[in-house]
C-alpha cells in the first residue's frame, strides 16, 4: 500500500509577541490508504496543530504535507478550502452540530457544497440514526450527535476522515461504540481515517499509532494485527 | 485581588473595544438627539429674548385713531411700571431707484425703546442723514453714501407738509428690534407691501402727533420672552395704560374741537374783511377803463387820414422808375447778343490759331528730319572720299613693286646667262683633260707593257696623269660651285613671279574695291537728289504758313476793335442803372420812414388797445377771483365745520407684543420644533437605548462561565457584577456626556442659524446647557443601560457556580410554524430554510433588529414626509383649492364712480387683463364651537355661490367630494372643525361686534392655510339682518407674474376703489419662506436617523457575529468558500432589513401622523400623509446602510479562525 499521507519535517511556530512558539517542530510521519491511523501525545503536543495542517484550516511554517500526492503546504486559503470541500471530512469534540437543522438537515448541509455526495439518508441508515433523521440535535443524546456528525464527514465522501478526539465528550460505551464505527467505516469502505487523542488506551486497534511529544514524532508503529474495539478496555 | 479584577476590567474594554465604542456612540447619539432637539425650542425663545432685551424691545405699545402728543406720551410716562416711553413718527413714501419705485417706511429714530443696532457705517448726526434697512442695502443696490430722494405718495402731497428734508444721505445699516424678521409690513400706498425701512433724525418731521407710542416695563426685560411670567407683568401695566386711555381720549378730542373752532371763528372774521377790500378796488379799476376806450378812438381816426396822402405819392415815384429800368433792359439784351457774337468770332481765330500752330509744329519736325538726311548724305560722301584716296594710294604702291621686281628679274636672267657660259667652258676644259689622260694612260700602258718598262718615264708619266687628275677635280668643283650660283638664280627668279603674281591678285582686289566705290557713289547722288526735292518743299509749306499767319492778325485786330466797342456800350449802360438805383434806393428810405412812423402810431394804438382788454380781464378774474376766494373761504370754514362734525371720537389701542406677527411667528416656530422634539427623539431614543441594553444584556450572557468561576472561586455578588455594571456606566455616562454636550451645542445652533435666514437680527445664538434636558436625557440612558447590565448579572448570578460553569443548553432548534405549511416549504431551497429557521431561533436578535431596522425606516420615513406634508401645503393651499391670482380690497368710502373706473381697469387690456372676477365681503371673526375657545376664522361671503365655485374649491379632503353652499347652513374648514370640536350638523356662534349669531354647520371643507367660514349672501342677510357689503375682490388674471405683479397693483392703488392688493403668488411665496426653514430640521433627522440607522445595524450585526463565531468557524471548516459564509449570514440580514423596513414604514405612516398633528398651529393644516416615494426613499436609505454594514462584516466574517470550531462550548 502506497503512503496516501506524509509529513516532512513540518514546523509550526507562533509568534506571541517577541517570544516564538514552536508548536509543531518537525514532524515526519507517513500514514497508508485505507489506515486506520491513531495520533497519540499528551496535552500540548503538538497533535491539534498537525491536525489543523493536515485538514487545511492552519497553514504550514516550512515542510512538507502531502495528500494523496498533492502538497497542501504550498495551498492559497482558496485551495484549501477547496481541499477541504472535497477531501476532507472532519468530526469534531463537540459535535458542532448547527442546533437549528435537524440530524438530516445538518448532513444536507454539507451535502450543498459536495461534489460527489453521498446519500444522506443511506448515510444516516449507515451510522444507525435511521429513526432519528429528523430530530434536533437536542433532541438526540452524545453519541448520536456524534453519530449526525460522522455521517456528516462520510456522506461529503471525502478521501481523508480526520477525527479530533471523537470519544472525548462521550461516556465509555458511547465512545466505544463510536471509535467502532469509525474502525467499521474505515475497514468497510477502505476510508483513511486519523482519530487524535490522548488516549493511550485506544492504540491497539489502530493500524498505525503515532506518538507525538514536545512537536515531535517521538514513535511510529505499524500495528499488523489491530484489535477489534470491543476486545480493548480502558 | 482587587488589582485582579480591576485589570480584568480595563481588559475586558480593551478586547471588546468594538462593543463598547458602539455603546458609547449609541448613547451619545441619543442623548445627543433627544437633549438637543428638546433644547432648540427653549433655546430660540432664549435667543431672541436676549436680542429683544438688548435691543429695549417694546412691551407694549399705545396707537390712537387720531395720534398721540406729548401730553399723551407724559400721562403714559407717569403710569405706574412704565420704564421708558418713545413716541415715533412714520410716514410710508417712495424712492426711485432707476426706474422702480421702492415703497419706503420712514420712521423717527427710536431714543430709548427699540433701539437700532448700527451693522454697518455710524449713527445719523444731522437732518440731512438717515441709517437704512439691510434690505434696501441687500436687494436694491444701494450703498453707504448714496442719497434718496423722497418723493411723496400722493399727486398732491407736499413732501414739506410732512417732513423739513427731502433728500438724505445714507450713513449707516442699522437693524431694528420691530423689524427683527426678514418680512416688512404691508402699507397702503405703492404695490402695498413696504420694501424695507429708513430711519430719519426726529426733527426732520414736522407733526408733533407721534403715530405710536412705544413703552417698556419696568422688571419685563427680566423675565424671559413668552413665558408666563413676562406676560403677567406686562398685562398689569396693560391693564393700567387702558384704564387712563379714555380720560386720554376725551383730552385729545377736546384739544381737536377747542383748537379747529378757533380756527373756524378766525377766519370768517378775515374773510369778511377781504369781501369789502375787494369791492372797492374792482370799482376804481372800472372808471379808468373808459377813459382809455376814449383815447383809443380818437388816435385811430388820425392814421387813416395820414396814410391815404402818403400812399398817392409813392406811386407816382414808382411808375418813373419802372419806365427807366425797361430802357435799361433793351440795352442790356443788345449787348448780351453783340457778346456773344465777338465770343463766336474769338472762338473761330483761336481754332485757326491752333491749325496754324499744328500745321507749322509738322514743318519742323519736317525740316528737322531733312537736315539729319542730309548729315548722315555727307558723312557718307566723305567716307566714299576717304575711300577713293587709299584706294588710289594702293594701286600706286602695286605698280612701283612690279616694276622692281622686273628689274630684278632681268637682271637675275643675265646671270643666269653667264654662268651657263662658263658651265659649258668648264665642260669642254674636263673633256679635254679628260682625254689627256687617256692618252697619258695609255702611255704608261705602253710603257708598263715594254720589256724593260722605263721607269722614268712611267713615273713621268703617272706625275702628269695626276697632274690632270687634280686638275679635273678642281674643274668638277667648279663645275658644282656654278650650278648651285644657277640654282640659286632659278630661286630667285622664282621669288620674283610669286611676288609679281601677288601683285596681280591685289590689282583685281583693289578694283573690286573700285567698282564698290562708285555704286556707293551712285546711290549717294541719288539721296542728294531726294534732299533737294524735300528742301524745296519745306520751303513752299514755310512761305503757307506765313501767309496764314498773316491772315489771322488781321481778323485779329478787328475783333479788338468790337470788343472795344462793345465794352463803351456797357459802361453806358451801367451808369444808367447806377441812375435807377440810386432813385429806388432813395424811393425806399422814404418809403420806410413813412411806414415806420405809421407803424409806430398803430402799434402805440394797439398796445393801448391790450392794455385796456388786458385791464379789462384783470378786472374780471379779479372780480372772479375775489368771489371764488370768497366762495372758498366760505366753503373751507363750511368743511372745516363739517369735518368737526365728522372727526370721531378718538380710540387708543393698548396693544402688547402678541399683536406683533413676527413675535408670534417666532414663538409658533420654535413650539413647532418643540412639537417635533416630543416624540421624534423619544423614538430615537428608546431604539438607541433598546439596542445598547442588549448589547450589555449579551455581554454578561455570554460570559456566563467566568462569572461561574468567579463565583466558585469566593468572590461575592456585587464584585463579580462589579466589572458588568461599570463597564456599562462608564460607557453609557461617557456617551451621555459627549452626547448631551455636542447636542445641546450642536442642534440648537443649527437650528437658530438656519432660522437666521428669516430673522437676520439674531446675532448672538444662545444654547447654554439646559440642566432639564441633560438630567432627563442622560440618567435615562445611564439607568437604561447599567440598569440592563445590573438584571443580566442578577439572573446569572442566582444560579450555582457549578450551572454557571456548564455550558448553559443551546436554544433548541424547533420546527417553526412555516414548516407545517408544507408547499411553501418544500419548495422552498435548502439554504433558504436554514435562514428562516435561523431567524426563528434567536427571537431576541431578530425582534431587537426589526425594533432597530423599523426604528431607523421609521424615522427617515418621517424626515422625508415632514418634507412633504410641509411643501404640500402651499401646492395643496393654492394650485388646488385657491384658485384666483389676486385679491382686492376695497375702499370703504368708495362710490358708484370709484367702482365702475375700476370694474373699466379689470376688464381693459393694459398688458394685463382680469379675466373673471367676483366680489365678495370678507370679515376677520371670532367663532366658538362647544367649547369656550373661541378662534380667529375668515367669513367669507361671495357674491355668487355658483361662479365662486371656480374661485375656491370646497371639497372633502379625502374623497374629494365637491361641496356647494346653501342658504340654511355654513361650510366651514377643516382644521377649525377639529379646533372647535365641531362636525357636521354641530352649530357655531360667530361674533361680529359683540354680537353673537348662531349658525349650523353644512360641511367641513379641506383647507390648509387660516380658517374660513363659507356664507351664502342671502344667509348672510337673514343672520346680520342686512345685505352684505362688499369688500372684496377676488380676480383671476392670466399672465401675472411676480415681475409685473407689482406695476399692475400700483395701478390699481393708484385707483380710489382700491385700498390694498395682494397675490396669491406673493402669499404663498411668504408661506414657503417660512416653511422651507423647517428644511435644516428636516436633514438633522434624516441624518440623526441615517446614523442611528448605521449604528444600529453595525452593533446587531456585531453580536451577530461574535455569538454564531462557533457555528460560522464549523461552516468554514466543512468547506464553505468565504463568499458563501457571508451569504449564509447575510441570507438572514437580508430577510431581517426586509422585514424590518416594511414594518419601520408602518411606523413611520403613524409616527409622522402623529407628529404632524402636533407640528400645527391654530391657523395651518399640514398634509397629513407623506408620499409614497419618502416610503420608498426610506426603504431604499436603509438598504443601502444595511448593504453597507454588510460589507463591513464581510471582513470579520474573512477573519474568523477555524480553530474556534474546536473549543469547547462555552
Amino acid at each position: 500500500m502506497s503512503e496516501f499521507v506524509v509529513m516532512e519535517n513540518v514546523k509550526k511556530t507562533y509568534k506571541m509577541g517577541e517570544v516564538m512558539i514552536h508548536a509543531v517542530d518537525g514532524v515526519d510521519m507517513e500514514i497508508h490508504k485505507g489506515e486506520f491511523a491513531v495520533i497519540v501525545g499528551p496535552s500540548g503536543a503538538g497533535k491539534t496543530t498537525v491536525l489543523n495542517m493536515l485538514g487545511g484550516m492552519d497553514s504550514v511554517t516550512s515542510g512538507k504535507v502531502i495528500v494523496d500526492g498533492r502538497d497542501i503546504s504550498r495551498y492559497s486559503s482558496r485551495q484549501l478550502t477547496k481541499y477541504r470541500r472535497d477531501d476532507i471530512g472532519f468530526v469534531f469534540q463537540f459535535y458542532n452540530l448547527i442546533q437549528n437543522l435537524n440530524a438530516l438537515e445538518n448532513v444536507e448541509l454539507a451535502l450543498q457544497i459536495s461534489k460527489h455526495p453521498l446519500d444522506a439518508k443511506e448515510v444516516l441508515k449507515d451510522v444507525g440514526l435511521e429513526d432519528r433523521m429528523y430530530n434536533f440535535p437536542s433532541q438526540l443524546s452524545g453519541g448520536e450527535q456524534q453519530r449526525v456528525a460522522i455521517a456528516r464527514a462520510l456522506a461529503k465522501n471525502p478521501k481523508l476522515l480526520l477525527c479530533d478526539e471523537p470519544t472525548g465528550a462521550l461516556d465509555y460505551q458511547t465512545g466505544k461504540a463510536i471509535l467502532k464505527l469509525l474502525q467499521d467505516t474505515c475497514h468497510k469502505h477502505g476510508m483513511t481515517v486519523i482519530v487524535i487523542t490522548h488516549n493511550l488506551a485506544i492504540a491497539p486497534m489502530a493500524d498505525r499509532v503515532i506518538q507525538i511529544k514536545n512537536g515531535r514524532v517521538s514513535e511510529m508503529t505499524v500495528n499488523p494485527d489491530p484489535r477489534p474495539v470491543e476486545t480493548i478496555e480502558w | 485581588m482587587r488589582n485582579a479584577i480591576n485589570k480584568d476590567f480595563f481588559r475586558e474594554i480593551k478586547y471588546t473595544i468594538n462593543r463598547y465604542v458602539s455603546i458609547l456612540l449609541i448613547v451619545a447619539l441619543g442623548v445627543a438627539f433627544l437633549a438637543g432637539i428638546r433644547a432648540t425650542c427653549p433655546d430660540m425663545k432664549l435667543t431672541l429674548d436676549h436680542y429683544l432685551d438688548e435691543a429695549d424691545y417694546m412691551d407694549l405699545r399705545v396707537l390712537s385713531t387720531l395720534g398721540l402728543t406729548e401730553e399723551d406720551l407724559t400721562a403714559i410716562a407717569e403710569v405706574d411700571g412704565v420704564k421708558e416711553v418713545d413716541g415715533a413718527h412714520s410716514y410710508d413714501a417712495f424712492v426711485m431707484n432707476g426706474n422702480e419705485k421702492w415703497t419706503l417706511r420712514f420712521l423717527s429714530e427710536p431714543v430709548s425703546v427699540n433701539k437700532l443696532e448700527i451693522t454697518e457705517g455710524r449713527e445719523i448726526e444731522n437732518a440731512n442723514e438717515c441709517v437704512v434697512d439691510h434690505l434696501l442695502i441687500e436687494k436694491d443696490g444701494y450703498h453707504i453714501g448714496d442719497q434718496i430722494t423722497v418723493m411723496p405718495p400722493g399727486k398732491d402731497e407736499k413732501l414739506s407738509d410732512t417732513l423739513t428734508e427731502s433728500t438724505f444721505t445714507i450713513v449707516g445699516v442699522a437693524a431694528s428690534p420691530e423689524y427683527f424678521t426678514t418680512t416688512r409690513d404691508t402699507t397702503s400706498i405703492g404695490t402695498g407691501q413696504m420694501d424695507a425701512y429708513v430711519f430719519l433724525s426726529p426733527e426732520v418731521f414736522k407733526s408733533d402727533i407721534y403715530s405710536a407710542v412705544y413703552i417698556t416695563v419696568d422688571g419685563a426685560a427680566a423675565k424671559q420672552a413668552y413665558s408666563d411670567d413676562y406676560e403677567a407683568v406686562v398685562d398689569k401695566v396693560k391693564a393700567k395704560l387702558e384704564d387712563i386711555s379714555s380720560e386720554r381720549e376725551a383730552a385729545r378730542y377736546n384739544g381737536i374741537m377747542d383748537d379747529a373752532n378757533a380756527e373756524i371763528d378766525d377766519a370768517r372774521d378775515k374773510l369778511a374783511d377781504a369781501k369789502a377790500e375787494a369791492e372797492s378796488e374792482l370799482d376804481d379799476a372800472w372808471a379808468q377803463i373808459q377813459d382809455g376806450e376814449q383815447q383809443i378812438s380818437d388816435g385811430q381816426k388820425e392814421l387813416d387820414d395820414n396814410r391815404a396822402i402818403y400812399e398817392d405819392q409813392i406811386a407816382a415815384a414808382k411808375a418813373k422808375l419802372s419806365s427807366g429800368e425797361q430802357e435799361l433792359q433793351d440795352g442790356q439784351a443788345e449787348i448780351v447778343s453783340n457778346e456773344q457774337k465777338l465770343q463766336e468770332g474769338q472762338t473761330q481765330i483761336a481754332a485757326a490759331r491752333q491749325q496754324l500752330e499744328d500745321s507749322s509744329q509738322t514743318l519742323a519736325e519736317k525740316k528737322q528730319q531733312y537736315e539729319a538726311g542730309l548729315q548722315a548724305a555727307n558723312a557718307g560722301q566723305e567716307q566714299l572720299t576717304a575711300g577713293q584716296t587709299k584706294l588710289t594710294e594702293a594701286s600706286e604702291t602695286l605698280q612701283s613693286q612690279e616694276a622692281a621686281l622686273n628689274e630684278q628679274k632681268v637682271s637675275l636672267q643675265e646671270q643666269k646667262e653667264n654662268l651657263t657660259a662658263q658651265q659649258t667652258v668648264l665642260e669642254q676644259g674636263i673633256a679635254q683633260l679628260e682625254t689627256q689622260e687617256e692618252a697619258l694612260e695609255e702611255q704608261r700602258n705602253e710603257a708598263a707593257s715594254q720589256e724593260k718598262p722605263d721607269e722614268a718615264l712611267i713615273a713621268q708619266l703617272d706625275a702628269q696623269i695626276a697632274a690632270v687628275q687634280e686638275q679635273l677635280t678642281q674643274l668638277d668643283a667648279q663645275k658644282n660651285a656654278l650650278a648651285e650660283g644657277i640654282s640659286q638664280v632659278d630661286g630667285g627668279l622664282d621669288q620674283i613671279e610669286a611676288g609679281l603674281s601677288q601683285i596681280a591678285s591685289g590689282k583685281e582686289e583693289l578694283n573690286k574695291q573700285q567698282e564698290e566705290l562708285n555704286s556707293q557713289q551712285a546711290k549717294l547722288d541719288e539721296t542728294f537728289n531726294q534732299l533737294t526735292e524735300a528742301k524745296i518743299q519745306l520751303d513752299a509749306g514755310s512761305s503757307q504758313l506765313e501767309s496764314g499767319r498773316q491772315q489771322l492778325e488781321s481778323k485779329q485786330q478787328e475783333l479788338d476793335s468790337g470788343k472795344a466797342a462793345l465794352d463803351q456800350a456797357k459802361a453806358q449802360l451801367q451808369s444808367g442803372q447806377a441812375e435807377i438805383d440810386k432813385g429806388k434806393a432813395e424811393l425806399k428810405s422814404q418809403m420806410a420812414s413813412a411806414e415806420a412812423q405809421f407803424a409806430e402810431a398803430e402799434q402805440k394804438l394797439t398796445d393801448a388797445k391790450s392794455e385796456l382788454a388786458d385791464a379789462k380781464e384783470k378786472y374780471a378774474s379779479g372780480k372772479k377771483e375775489a368771489q371764488e376766494k370768497i366762495a372758498d373761504a366760505e366753503k373751507e370754514i363750511q368743511d372745516a365745520e363739517d369735518q368737526l362734525a365728522d372727526v370721531d371720537y378718538p380710540e387708543w389701542y393698548v396693544l402688547d407684543r402678541n399683536s406683533t406677527q413676527a413675535y408670534v411667528e417666532y414663538e409658533q416656530n420654535a413650539e413647532r420644533i418643540g412639537a417635533i422634539g416630543k416624540i421624534f427623539p423619544l423614538i430615537f431614543f428608546l431604539v438607541a437605548a433598546l439596542v445598547s441594553l442588549t448589547t450589555m444584556t449579551r455581554m454578561v450572557e455570554s460570559q456566563r462561565t467566568e462569572i461561574g468561576t468567579l463565583k466558585a472561586l469566593g468572590y461575592s455578588n456585587w464584585a463579580i457584577a462589579r466589572k458588568y455594571v461599570f463597564y456599562a456606566l462608564s460607557a453609557s455616562l461617557i456617551g451621555s456626556l459627549i452626547g448631551l454636550v455636542l447636542g445641546q451645542k450642536l442642534l440648537p445652533w443649527v437650528i437658530i442659524t438656519a432660522y437666521r435666514v428669516l430673522y437676520p437680527n439674531l446675532f448672538v445664538v444662545l444654547t447654554p446647557l439646559n440642566a432639564y434636558y441633560s438630567i432627563t436625557a442622560s440618567g435615562a440612558a445611564v439607568i437604561c443601560v447599567t440598569g440592563a447590565a445590573l438584571a443580566s448579572c442578577y439572573r446569572e448570578l442566582v444560579a450555582s457556580p457549578a450551572e454557571l460553569m456548564r455550558p448553559s443548553a443551546p436554544a433548541a432548534g424547533r420546527k417553526i410554524l412555516l414548516e407545517h405549511v408544507g408547499f411553501i416549504w418544500h419548495h422552498m431551497k435548502f439554504t433558504s430554510k436554514v435562514a428562516v429557521r435561523n431567524l426563528f431561533r434567536y427571537k431576541k436578535r431578530f425582534f431587537m433588529t426589526i425594533f432597530g431596522i423599523g426604528g431607523c425606516t421609521a424615522l427617515v420615513v418621517f424626515a422625508f414626509g415632514l418634507t412633504d406634508s410641509i411643501s404640500g401645503v402651499a401646492h395643496r393651499q393654492y394650485d388646488e383649492l385657491f384658485h384666483y391670482d389676486m385679491t382686492l380690497t376695497l375702499d370703504d368710502n368708495a362710490d358708484e364712480t370709484d367702482m365702475d373706473e375700476l370694474y373699466d381697469f379689470l376688464n381693459r387690456d393694459n398688458g394685463l387683463k382680469a379675466d373673471q372676477y367676483t366680489r365678495l365681503r370678507s370679515m376677520s371673526m371670532s367663532v366658538k364651537g362647544n367649547g369656550e375657545a373661541s378662534y380667529t376664522a375668515y367669513l367669507t361671503v361671495p357674491e355668487d355661490t355658483e361662479v365662486y365655485k371656480d374661485f375656491v374649491v370646497l371639497q372633502d379632503r379625502k374623497t374629494g367630494t365637491p361641496y356647494a353652499m346653501d342658504d340654511e347652513t355654513v361650510i366651514i374648514t377643516e382644521k377649525l372643525a377639529n379646533l372647535l370640536g365641531v362636525s357636521t350638523g354641530d352649530k357655531i356662534t360667530v361674533t361680529d361686534n359683540d354680537v353673537d349669531k348662531e349658525v349650523t354647520v353644512g360641511h367641513i371643507a379641506e383647507n390648509y392655510l387660516m380658517s374660513y367660514v363659507y356664507m351664502s349672501p342671502a344667509l348672510y342677510e337673514t343672520t346680520f339682518s342686512e345685505a352684505p357689503k362688499w369688500n372684496k375682490i377676488e380676480a383671476f388674471i392670466p399672465g401675472l407674474t411676480s415681475e409685473n405683479s407689482e406695476s399692475y397693483s400700483a395701478e390699481l392703488l393708484a385707483l380710489n376703489a382700491v385700498s390694498g392688493t395682494s397675490t396669491t403668488d406673493y402669499v404663498r411665496s411668504k408661506f414657503e419662506e417660512v416653511l422651507n426653514s423647517l428644511g435644516i430640521v428636516t436633514l438633522i433627522l434624516m441624518v440623526a436617523a441615517g446614523m442611528l440607522a448605521f449604528i444600529v445595524l453595525y452593533n446587531l450585526n456585531n453580536i451577530n457575529i461574535t455569538e454564531r463565531r462557533r457555528e460560522l468557524a464549523t461552516i468554514k471548516v466543512l468547506g464553505f468558500y468565504d463568499l458563501e459564509v457571508a451569504e449564509y449570514v447575510y441570507r438572514e440580514n437580508i430577510l431581517l432589513t426586509i422585514i424590518g423596513a416594511l414594518v419601520g414604514a408602518v411606523f413611520g405612516k403613524y409616527l409622522h401622523a402623529y407628529i404632524i398633528t402636533s407640528v400645527e398651529t391654530e391657523v395651518i393644516m399640514f398634509i397629513r400623509h407623506a408620499d409614497f416615494s419618502s416610503y420608498i426613499y426610506a426603504i431604499i436609505i436603509t438598504f443601502v446602510f444595511s448593504i453597507f454594514v454588510n460589507w463591513l462584516m464581510y471582513y470579520r466574517l474573512k477573519k474568523i479562525d477555524m480553530v474556534e470550531s474546536l473549543k469547547s462550548v462555552e
